[in-house]
Formats: C-alpha cells, structure tokens, sequence
C-alpha cells in the first residue's frame, strides 16, 4: 500500500496526484500531519509490535505499507494559543516550544517505523544544504555563480567590489510566515552599496552572490531520470527580474515547456544521483551569454506550476512512479 | 538573434477570413492580419530574412512592424537558430482523471431534491466543480442548509447563481457564507436591479433574468474561456458536456439541463453513478468544434463556451450564437 504523508491544506497538487492514483484504482492511504496532531482524524495504536494507522475509515499495519511518498508534514500554526485569552502571554513561547516538540515526537515515530521502507523523497535525504548542492554542482561540470558566506560588512564590501552586482539569499529555506491579514516571504534581493554601508560592522552569516544577468530562468522538475523543464521569462518586468516569486498577476511571466540540452540532462541526472535524490526541483538560468548557471534544489519543490503552464501531467507521471515502486 | 518565436502559450488559430492569437497565460486573444498568420505557421522557426525573401521587397517594412507588435504584446521573442529547438510547441492532450468534473444542479421554488443523496453521489463521482442555479428566490439560510451537505466534501469549487431578493448582501454577510463554505466561488445574482460587482469580484450582480434552464445557450465574447485546460480540451472533446452532469429542478439526470430527455430522476431512486456510466449519456461528449458546420469555420472555436441544447441539429451552430466566421462580425 501506499503511504501519502502530507498535510491537510494548499495542497491540491497532492491531491491531484491522487485523483489519478484512484484513476488507476489502487488503494492509498493518506497522513495528514495537521490531522495527526490537532483534529484527531489519525489513530496510531500499538499491536504488539506492529503499529496500527487508522485514517478515517482505513486502518492497516505499517508492515502493509510498501511505499511512502512524503510531501510536507504541517504548518506551525498555533492561532489557537494566541487566541485564548486564558493563557499567560509569557507562557506562550513555552506552550509553543513544548506543543512543537510533541508534533515533532509524533512525526519521528512515523519516520523511525517506515525506516525501512521505500520512500520517495525520505525526509532524511531533502535536507539540503545549499553550499554542498553548489559543490557537488561544480563537481559534476556546472556553472555555479561566484559565492560568498561572510558575516562582516567589511567582507561584504570586499565581495561586492569585485563583483559589482551582488544578491543575497537564504543560508537555509526561505521563511514563511503569517498574520491574520497578510503572508511574508524571504526573497532574493539584490545589494547595493548603499545597503552595505547601512549595514552594522557584524551580522548573522549570511550568504551572499554575483547576480547572474539572465535571459530566462529555467525550472526543471526531475523525476526518476527524468527532466521536465520550464522558461520564465522573468526578465522584462522590474518585479520579477531578481525573483519570479515576486510576482506580477496583472502581467505574469511567460512560463513555456522547455528542452534542456542532453548534455545538462545528463549532469542533472548525475547531480540527482550523486545526492541520492529521486526527485526535486531544480533553479538554473540561462546567462545573457547563453550560459547555463546552476543555482539550487528544492528536494520537496512545487510541480503544479510546472505542470500547469506546460501541460505536463506531471500529477500522472508521479501517480504512475508511485504506483510502479509498490508492491503490496 | 534573427527568429521570433512565439511563446508556447501564444497560439494562432485561423477562422474564415479573421485570424487570431490565443494568449492562453493572459487570458486574452489578439486579432491579426493574414499574411501574420502565414508567417507564423507557414514560416514558422525561420530567419527573418527568409521570411521576407518569400514577400514583395515593399512588404518588409510591414513584416519588421508585425513582429514589433508582437514583441511589445509580449507574444513571443527574439533567440537564435540554435536555441528553436529548447522552445517545443504546447503539448495539446487533454486528459482527466475522473468520470465527472462538473455538474450542475437546478432549484426553482417546486424542487424537492434530496441533497444528501445528490451531493453524495457526486462526491463519489469526485465531481469536482459544481454549479447550484436557483430560478426562484432561494432565501440565503436555506441555501446554507443545502450547503451543509456539501461541507466535508472533495469539490474544489462551488459556483451559485441566485435570484435577487431584498437584503440578500446582508444575509450573505451573516450567515457568513464566503466564510462559512471556503469552496464557494463565486456568487452570481440574477434579476437584480442593477449590474454590479463586488470589490473582491466573488460576489457579482447581474440585470439578466433566468427564469428557466432555457434562458441559457447564448454565445458571447465575455464568455470566451482563456486558458490551456479549455483550449486542449476544445480539441478532443465537447466543452460544453464533456464529462457533466446536470439535475434539473424536477430532479432529472441530465448531461445538460436544457436538453429534453432524461436518463432518471435522482428524486426517485435514480443513482447519478450508474446513470453517467451508461454509454448512452456521454454519446455527445466527443463532437469537437472541428465538427460542427459553421463553428469549425470559426476563428474562437477553441474558446468559445459552445452549446449544444439550443440547435436545430446536434451538429449545427449554436442557436443563440450570432457570430458569422464567414463576415466576421457579430450581427
């Protein structure tokens, strides 16, 4: 059987994935990590040694499960203790502290008793580290663009005069977060000088490099050895030109069905397989000069906004790898 | 860079003497001359040299102006004869994975439906959008008692189109529908006083009385769909009854509601899973607008809403269509 650990809200690319599971009329049962820890649609009991997952009407025993397709746990959300006016606000954080430790014991217990089975994008494997992606990146022949972690101005200063043209990105994930009426994201964003000099004399390691003069941005979706690939033309418009995630609905960037050449096929393959990774979603540009620079992988990215533009069926292609590697 | 290559999304359709480009990421279509639409299939992928060694040295100029307005619509852009080979056209398959996408359900004031039972069988069905259409004034907290039913179910999006009664904002606004049903798209309001809408545009209000299923069928350019799941599926299928199901207000199965026979009625035993299995109900799914006379001379074949319950022959152009693809223009 297969296992969809996901969770319960903006994610209709999941369940667009098992629209069609259910098309080919196999069977699937699905955690949603919200639902685990706050609804109490999820049971887990323990049957000797064997454990027990009840998920609406489904229950089987992990040894059933022969496949787990891992595609995010929750979000942290914690309104509800914001919103009771019967908790101590400085107790909060420690409510929150220990509340977050509970839905990380349960997570853990789901991840130790499907140790040992096959999983498509183990939560082990999609944490990546962005230096280690770029060198094994240069290691298998790409482009990677100039890059600087430095945590003083006067480094910074130094990097940004031989290079002129400089970005910032996360070390890590971008952020996310919520208040009741707006979201925020961490973008990349270019540094100017006057930045720079706005800057205190230390700060936080940050990572920094030379912005890359693209003509197009190329998302490639990777699955199994393979490379579906997408342009942004993100290059006309001022709001998109540093980040395509800053987007323009009045005016959206082109996004059209790309062809990579074989042979950055084949490094992306090898890439993949270097960092044991079946699937992901892959960020390169193509430079003014027709380069192709590598910038990063996100192991858990969106396939919607590839598969859509391009007519892809992306949703097809994962339900039918899904179903492919199950055997029970 | 001496080729302009027309985004993949971007796509000339040729009608009976008008032609058109189909910004499917837009939303938009773009009138063009001829001549363009030759240029960009005829001589698709090639130099611009080569192009225009194929004109009258007079046309040059208008060929250079042509792709300047195409390159300021954004439709498309300059690259190298190395590079045509990395922009593949827009795959064009349509596939879905459910029997059902979308039904619709019809109210008037002597419907006596069994919403439970409606809404299960189509949750089953995993219809996905669903259109709940009230002829008569259908008071908001009854509307939400018929929702109730559709709360913990899989469709993604519920439409309502309703008729104008005094104060109906404000029981909106109480009984909390937007908040209370996240699926709920939009809500259209017919009969009312006024045309008007919404600043969030979910809650729309429309002069136009439907009284009837009947007052259905016309075909208009605001009802012009732009995109590629419309586009791709306008060249396999029937967009108008592809994969629909409809309940008149006396409880009928129908394809579509207008249509006048049923295949059972869902108030009296009939199971909207067994009925849309029937080879029967999905005979007319298949009839593109390639195949219908007059329309599949129509440059807005692949966008155009269609109807297929408003015609003389069920392969004839829309009844309530006055759109002549050999004048082009709306008459």
């Amino acid at each position: 059987m297969i296992l969809i650990i996901s969770k319960e809200k903006t994610e209709l690319s999941t369940e667009e994935v098992i629209d069609w599971i259910v098309f080919f009329g196999k069977k699937f049962i699905r955690i949603n990590g919200d639902e685990f820890s706050k609804k109490g649609n999820v049971e887990i009991s323990l049957d000797n040694s064997d454990l027990l997952i009840k998920y609406k009407d489904i229950e089987i025993p992990f040894s059933k499960v022969s496949f787990v397709w891992f595609r995010r746990w929750l979000d942290r959300d914690f309104y509800d203790l914001y919103n009771n006016s019967d908790i101590d606000y400085s107790i909060i954080d420690q409510l929150i502290f220990y509340q977050s430790s509970n839905i990380i014991s349960l997570r853990e217990l789901l991840f130790k008793f499907l140790d040992k089975k096959k999983w498509l994008s183990p939560p082990s494997k999609i944490v990546l580290n962005k230096i280690h992606v770029l060198v094994e990146a240069s290691r298998v022949g790409f482009n990677i663009p100039e890059t600087k972690i430095c945590s003083t101005r006067r480094e910074l200063i130094n990097f940004f005069n031989t290079h002129k043209k400089i970005i910032s990105k996360d070390l890590n994930d971008p952020l996310f977060f919520f208040d009741e009426q707006n979201y925020y994201t961490s973008i990349t964003n270019v540094i100017s000088k006057r930045k720079i000099l706005g800057l205190s004399d230390e700060f936080p390691p940050s990572f920094f490099q030379k912005l890359v003069e693209k003509r197009y941005e190329i998302r490639i979706f990777y699955l199994n050895k393979k490379c579906y690939s997408m342009a942004i033309f993100s290059q006309n418009d001022k709001r998109t030109k540093i980040d395509f995630r800053n987007y323009n609905e009045g005016n959206p960037n082109r996004f059209v069905p790309y062809k990579l050449p074989r042979d950055i096929e084949k490094k992306i393959i090898l890439l993949m397989q270097n960092l044991d990774l079946t699937t992901g979603s892959i960020d390169m540009i193509k430079d003014k000069f027709g380069n192709y620079i590598f910038l990063e992988i996100n192991p858990v990215g969106q396939f919607g906004m590839v598969s859509e533009p391009c007519n892809y069926y992306l949703e097809k292609e994962i339900a039918k790898y899904l179903i492919s590697q199950d055997n029970g | 860079m001496d080729i302009f290559k027309l985004f993949a999304c971007c796509i000339p359709v040729k009608g009976f003497i008008n032609y058109i480009i189909c910004d499917l990421q837009r939303a938009e279509f773009i009138n063009i001359p001829e001549v363009l639409y030759e240029i960009l299939t005829v001589h698709k992928n090639k130099r611009i040299l080569e192009i225009k060694s194929n004109y009258n040295k007079e046309n040059h100029q208008f060929i250079d102006e042509y792709f300047e307005f195409l390159e300021n619509n954004e439709c498309g852009f300059w690259c190298d004869i190395d590079e045509i080979k990395n922009f593949p056209d827009l795959n064009l398959k349509f596939e879905s994975p459910e029997l059902i996408n979308n039904a619709i359900v019809d109210i008037d004031k002597n419907s006596k439906h069994d919403y439970v039972k409606i809404f299960n069988e189509l949750d089953e069905l995993k219809c996905k959008f669903i259109e709940i259409r009230s002829f008569d004034v259908l008071r908001i907290c009854d509307l939400c008692d018929i929702l109730h039913d559709v709360k913990n179910k899989i469709f993604r999006n519920i439409d309502i189109i309703i008729k104008y009664y005094k104060n109906i904002e404000n029981d909106i606004n109480e009984n909390k529908l937007f908040s209370e049903f996240t699926n709920i798209g939009v809500v259209s309001i017919h009969s009312s006083p006024k045309n008007k809408k919404s600043v969030n545009s979910n809650l729309v209000y429309s002069e136009k009385v439907i009284k009837t299923c009947n007052d259905c069928g016309e075909i208009d350019i605001d009802k012009f769909t732009l995109n590629i799941d419309t586009f791709t599926e306008a060249h396999h299928f029937n967009t108008c009854l592809n994969k629909k199901v409809s309940i008149d207000s006396n409880g009928n199965i129908k394809n579509c509601p207008a249509f006048n026979y049923s295949y059972g009625n869902v108030n009296n035993g009939g199971s909207i899973g067994e009925i849309v299995k029937m080879q029967e109900f999905s005979k007319y799914w298949s009839i593109t607008k390639d195949q219908i006379h007059t329309c599949k001379d129509c440059e807005y074949r692949y966008i155009c809403s269609d109807c297929r319950a408003f015609v003389d022959d069920i392969f004839d152009k829309p009844r309530k269509c006055n759109y002549n693809p050999y004048e082009g223009k709306w008459e």
